[in-house]
């Protein structure tokens, strides 16, 4: 047993860290702030030469061929930038296009090709998996919406579908809605291991943006002065902050097990994903409130990186699987400690 | 990463499951002089099967087995339903004899290392102070060297097993003129020594496991000094690292088969509104969390013995897994009190075995001050792990 990257994970990580330090760094939000993000076609298409939309993928549909425990630390470091999630949303719709049987379309998106939105349910109470409105997020530029309900996935031609745009709170990201119903469907499959795989890579991603709540408010509260000590200092800001550390690494620590787990097929492997994606998510919504709270009022200016983390964190819960069906899930799979 | 255990894992587990099934011994009793004969005789029954100091070295008489093995033979301990943390032993096993392994003597590790193995003598901890707890390097109790002795006064408090213990691993000031973890000197203290006087003191469950021990004139020679005269704080945290790398794999274990057990009674029990307390949402959600962290305490434990079979040493994240475990387990039981209702309330005799609940909510305060309260242990992850400016 061994939860620590080996030496060739640690490569993925640190290739990806070199990546994003020098072209999606964080701070390149700070000048777009108030509009949304749109990468151009030459980062889409550079994102794809790293491998980055079928790391995870069978190199026989076009993808790199490893497995969830390599995708996990990309999709960590993509949340430590609050990267474009379109990176997320594109990386599952190859996955579930593999799953289909549409090798074609696999290769496709996996290239950079074609560009994925995801598309949330807006109406519920009207059959768990009716199509209906939807509400898109990523959708700008997009020709494909990924829709994730339980564990069906499908992929629906937008075409050049009238979208009515929304501004999101988080406004780097831009989100629309637009009923769907009459959208061709690309690809339909029943596949839960891909389903638990979305869930997986955004706790990853959550777990990113809890650890760099963390490392914010850390480098700030040891040059922070107040009183004339550093903030760092005083129990009232290194506690909660050690408190931070702490919920960042137990999801972390989870994240990199359930990956595992999914990995070897594992009888317990829907648990640990679900269990690490729920605590994934409080991880960061409450790192991220943290961080701002303790940097006192630089925290809520648009000029510091703070909001960002927040923001996304907000946005992230609606992704794929709810926590409440997670804890669900969670409190009724019973875990057996020696079942080996 | 990855999770599999190799054929020779699962060799060992299959035989200390077969080991365990015909020798598991029953409930522990509740009276003293009985709950002690029956760690001593459980002890002796694991040295004589081979299944004392499972990842102590070989040639002190242990198996000399991984921090994996060690993992999965608390897992069939429990599953076996017989006892994991040592009972009186505790201090024995998990303090004083890996202290012992790495800084005493061969003539000390020769004495005493055996002993512990057998069952054959009970240790205590002599370390804090009625002022000197969390700021154990505050601590007062002196030392003067006589001859070939020393001779001990001062005052120890929450002796753990002091009321039944043969020996003590005892920390005093030996420099008359040193100030905080300067001057200090770790002893084997014989807990017959004339000059000791143990008064138990009474806990909120209202048991006792700890006392006040006072030393008047207490002559310690000076060949049971561990270490060097003077050196008794880096020999200290010795002990510590060894308590905050593998000390919580039991109680890790027991806590998700606790949260498992308590979802299950909750499936079980209505509420005032009529409704089973787990279709309550705010239940489910508290439940819930709870499994979430308990898993995750898991794959802490086992990212934490990974750390240590590459890097031969525990990392600080112990302070983290400290942390959370308690706190866990003392939100666990706060949900138990809202999902027993009054039942909570009935506090017996022996609430050990008819209200463990009850009991163990008690005992969830000792575990966040234990060891360093929690408090302590946030501003070692603020020092060693995330690097802040220091606060003292």
């Amino acid at each position: 047993m061994d939860l620590l990257p080996t030496s060739e994970q640690q490569q993925i990580i640190d290739s990806a860290v070199a990546y994003l330090d020098d072209r999606l760094p964080l701070q390149r939000l700070k000048n777009l702030f108030p509009r949304p993000e749109v990468l151009s076609s030459e980062s889409w298409q550079e994102l794809a030469g790293l491998g980055w939309f079928g790391l995870g993928l069978d190199d026989a549909v076009g993808g790199v061929g490893a497995g969830p425990s390599e995708e996990i630390l990309l999709f960590r470091e993509l949340g430590r930038v609050v990267a474009p999630p379109r990176v997320l949303f594109t990386a599952v719709a190859a996955l579930a296009a593999a799953s289909a049987g549409e090798g074609a379309l696999a290769e496709q998106i996996a290239s950079g090709g074609t560009q994925i939105a995801l598309a949330v349910r807006e109406d519920y109470g009207v059959g768990d998996d009716a199509i209906g409105r939807r509400r898109l997020y990523e959708a700008q530029g997009a020709k494909v919406a990924l829709l994730v309900d339980g564990d069906r996935l499908r992929l629906l031609d937008l075409g050049d579908r009238e979208l009515a745009m929304r501004t999101c709170l988080d406004t780097s990201i831009s989100m629309s809605l637009a009923d769907l119903s009459e959208a061709p469907v690309l690809c339909d499959v029943v596949d839960g291991q891909v389903a638990l795989r979305a869930d997986l890579l955004l706790a990853a991603y959550q777990v990113g943006i809890a650890e760099k709540a963390l490392e914010m408010i850390v480098s700030y509260a040891k040059v922070r002065q107040t009183f004339g000590r550093p903030i760092g200092a005083y129990q009232a800001v290194r506690h909660p902050c050690a408190d931070m550390a702490a919920r960042a690494e137990e999801a972390r620590a989870l994240t990199f097990l359930a990956s595992v787990a999914l990995a070897d097929a594992a009888p317990d492997a829907a648990l640990q994903v679900s269990a690490a994606r729920a605590l994934a998510q409080e991880a960061a919504l409450k790192n991220a409130d943290d961080n701002i709270q303790l940097h006192g009022g630089i925290g809520v200016t648009a000029e510091f990186d703070a909001h960002h983390l927040i923001k996304r964190a907000n946005v992230a819960a609606h992704w794929f699987g709810d926590r409440r069906s997670h804890l669900v899930r969670v409190l009724g799979t019973p875990f057996k400690i020696d079942a080996a | 990463m990855n999770l599999l255990e190799t054929d020779e894992d699962k060799a060992f587990r299959a035989s200390a499951r077969a080991w365990l099934s015909e020798n598991a011994p029953g409930t522990r009793p509740f009276e003293k002089a009985a709950g002690l004969a029956y760690d001593k005789a459980w002890q002796l029954r694991l040295y004589e099967g081979g299944w004392a100091g499972v990842n102590w070295p070989k040639e002190y008489g242990g198996r000399g087995l991984s921090g994996f093995q060690y993992m999965t033979w608390v897992q069939e301990c429990i599953r076996a339903g017989a006892p994991v943390t040592g009972g009186s032993n505790f201090t024995g096993q998990f303090h004083a004899g890996p202290t012992l392994i790495v800084r005493g003597n061969e003539d000390q590790k020769r004495e005493h290392l055996p002993k512990i193995l057998k069952g054959e003598a009970m240790w205590c901890q002599g370390f804090s102070e009625p002022g000197a707890g969390t700021d154990l390097a505050n601590l007062r109790t002196r030392g003067e060297i006589d001859g070939d002795h020393i001779v001990v006064n001062g005052h120890k408090t929450w002796t753990s097993n002091g009321h039944v213990a043969d020996l003590q691993e005892l920390l005093i000031r030996t420099d008359p003129d040193s100030t905080r973890h300067h001057g200090l000197t770790w002893l084997i203290c014989d807990m017959r020594t004339p000059g000791i006087e143990v008064r138990p003191i009474r806990t909120m469950d209202g048991e006792v496991h700890v006392n006040d021990t006072f030393y008047d004139n207490v002559r310690i020679p000076i060949a049971n000094v561990v270490g060097e005269i003077g050196q008794g704080w880096s020999v200290a945290m010795s002990t510590f690292a060894f308590e905050r790398g593998i000390g919580f794999i039991g109680d890790q274990i027991e806590l998700i088969n606790m949260v498992e057990e308590l979802i299950h009674i909750a499936g079980e029990v209505r509420l005032p509104s009529g409704k089973y307390a787990i279709q309550d949402d705010g239940v489910a959600e508290r439940l819930g969390a709870l499994k979430c962290e308990a898993l995750a305490l898991r794959a802490l434990t086992i990212s934490g013995l990974a750390y240590i079979e590459r890097h031969g040493q525990p990392g600080p994240e112990g302070s983290m897994m400290k942390l959370l475990l308690t706190t866990a387990y003392k939100k666990l039981h706060q949900v138990a009190s809202d999902i027993l209702g009054p039942e909570f309330l009935d506090y017996p005799q022996n609430p050990r075995s008819a209200n463990p609940w009850a009991y163990r909510y008690f005992r969830s305060w000792v575990l966040t001050i234990s060891a360093g309260p929690n408090e302590i242990h946030r501003d070692i992850i603020a020092d060693r792990i995330l690097g802040l400016p220091r606060a003292r």
